[in-house]
């Protein structure tokens, strides 16, 4: 009978012996694109303004972090991209619940969502810029707008494909709809929404520099870079896409770490 | 509680217009505290019946009474045990258990008693906090079990809960209901299509024909109780095992000349 023991987690054991063998992966494909990188600068484009090597890009990103131009750039960047974020998130799910749940409404909405999903929104920084100044909150809006949409398409296929039984389970116990939407179809659909999260965040992180680069900032990441270009000083060019990078997996990691905590009944990401 | 169906009658309405019959009239009684076992194929709407009487049929035809009173919809005296276990996945065990209870607002104080009594007697004692991907099928079976008692209905509708077990975890479970059972006195309708489940742990058995479904027979099963696997070994056990397949077997035909 007792096949399995409390805290025994089979599927946690199996997915142990994997990162083990992928971080030692990850660590041969980061040099050996290092080594790459460094063959291509020298001996196959040979010209440091179009493409420096990475001993170059390091002591410039050494120069801006000593002189704290680097600090203050991320910090200002990161600040309306977490607020943009966090508002995109909330509203997604908001927004995705509501469509998930009512099929009139959805039909109304969904195609807006998916037009809206597709559209470069990005393009609209020029716009938003005109209508809400350019300050933080031009920005801020642009990263919620790119992080919304997929956070609601996510919500909508996480609520819509909640188990069957499960509901049926929930009616027959009498269950009202709010309970059947916070005890069943959310926590269903939070794998699904926390996929959709890492797209949006993925999206927000190039909003960070379109963002930037139409908005006249005074600081930021993304203006680093468009300066950086503007003065073809290559190797600063790479130590803000570098960094932009680092912050998108960074916080993609978080969330794949959350997605794991949170659903450890799924063995896969469901996106 | 008695509990009573009276010419409940299912018509599914079908993609090319015509109707399709599922339940044809069918009446029975369950005595206060008895265990009657609904047995036949298939598709001869067994399933059928459990739906309706746990309020998740639309729409029927005749009526369906617990102690003289009916059931419309959701009934807070009914509770069911589905067929695959429909555990929430990111509950523990406890708090499946504990689902129907919070969702009918009981106390949380309240509550956790019963939940704890409930683990202890379907004997997952220790896997409080286990998840149910952590669990075999048998004890997540005793979890959908414990989660339908938890609610304290007068009724307890059974979904042929372990026709996804094999066969030795089965018969382990076929005598741990009764073990349950015992303790926990419910008026019980048991759907399965086995007719040694049935025999095992019923006092009546139910024979469905197929499609439309309809009572065939209404068979007491005489075994004294309480039951043990020795049962199964009895000449009584297997008299009536045979006696309830040819029966059932006579039934198919009937159903493929009217479909």
């Amino acid at each position: 009978m007792v096949v399995a023991r409390p805290g025994a987690r089979p599927a946690t054991a199996a997915r142990m012996a994997t990162p083990v063998a992928g971080v030692s992966r990850l660590v041969v494909s980061g040099v050996l694109g290092v080594i790459a990188w460094i063959l291509l600068a020298k001996y196959v484009v040979a010209n440091p303004l179009f493409l420096p090597t990475p001993y170059a890009v390091l002591l410039a990103a050494i120069q801006v972090a000593r002189s704290g131009e680097l600090l203050n750039d991320v910090l200002v960047s990161l600040s309306y991209f977490a607020v943009g974020s966090v508002i995109g998130f909330v509203g997604g799910v908001l927004l995705g619940v509501l469509l998930g749940a009512n099929q009139k409404i959805a039909d109304y909405v969904d195609p807006w969502v998916s037009a809206a999903y597709t559209a470069p929104l990005v393009a609209l920084t020029p716009l938003l810029i005109i209508w809400f100044g350019i300050g933080l909150w031009s920005k801020t809006i642009i990263i919620a707008l790119l992080v919304v949409f997929p956070v609601t398409i996510g919500t909508i296929a996480g609520i819509r494909s909640t188990d069957r039984s499960l509901v049926e389970v929930a009616t027959s116990f009498g269950a009202t709809r709010g309970d059947m939407l916070r005890k069943v179809m959310v926590p269903w659909a939070l794998s699904f929404i926390l996929s959709g999260a890492r797209i949006g965040v993925g999206r927000g992180v190039i909003g960070i520099f379109v963002a930037e680069l139409f908005g006249g900032a005074s600081k930021g990441v993304g203006l680093m870079i468009s300066n950086a270009g503007q003065v073809f000083n290559t190797p600063l060019l790479f130590v803000g896409i570098i960094v932009l990078a680092v912050m998108g997996i960074g916080v993609t990691t978080v969330i794949r770490f959350l997605e794991r905590r949170m659903a450890p009944w799924r063995t896969q990401s469901v996106v | 509680m008695s509990l009573r169906v009276e010419n409940l009658s299912v018509t599914f309405a079908r993609d090319n217009g015509a109707p399709l019959a599922v339940l044809d009239r069918v009446s029975f009684e369950v005595q206060p505290g008895e265990f009657v076992a609904l047995v036949g194929q298939s598709g001869c709407g067994k399933t059928t019946i459990l739906r309706c009487l746990s309020g998740l049929q639309p729409s029927y035809e005749g009526t369906m009474t617990i102690a003289g009173r009916r059931l419309t919809g959701v009934d807070r005296r009914v509770a069911m045990v589905f067929q695959s276990d429909s555990l929430f996945p990111w509950r523990t065990v406890q708090a499946n258990v504990a689902f129907g209870l919070e969702v009918r607002r009981r106390g949380k104080a309240g509550a956790d008693r019963i939940v704890q009594d409930l683990v202890n007697l379907v004997g997952l004692a220790g896997f409080e906090r286990a998840y149910p991907h952590q669990l075999s099928g048998g004890m997540r079976q005793r979890v959908n079990l414990a989660r339908a008692l938890a609610v304290d209905p007068d009724v307890l509708l059974m979904d042929e809960p372990f026709s996804a077990l094999d066969m030795l975890t089965r018969e382990a479970m076929q005598l741990e209901l009764l073990r349950i059972w015992s303790h926990r006195r419910k008026t019980v309708l048991f759907v399965t299509h086995q007719i040694e489940e049935a025999v095992l742990l019923a006092d009546r058995v139910l024979l469905m024909s197929p499609r439309p479904g309809r009572i065939r027979r209404d068979v007491p099963v005489p075994l004294g109780r309480p039951r043990a696997s020795q049962v199964r070994r009895t000449r009584e056990f297997h008299a009536l095992v045979d006696a309830l397949a040819e029966a059932l077997a006579a039934a198919p035909l009937d159903g493929l000349v009217r479909s």
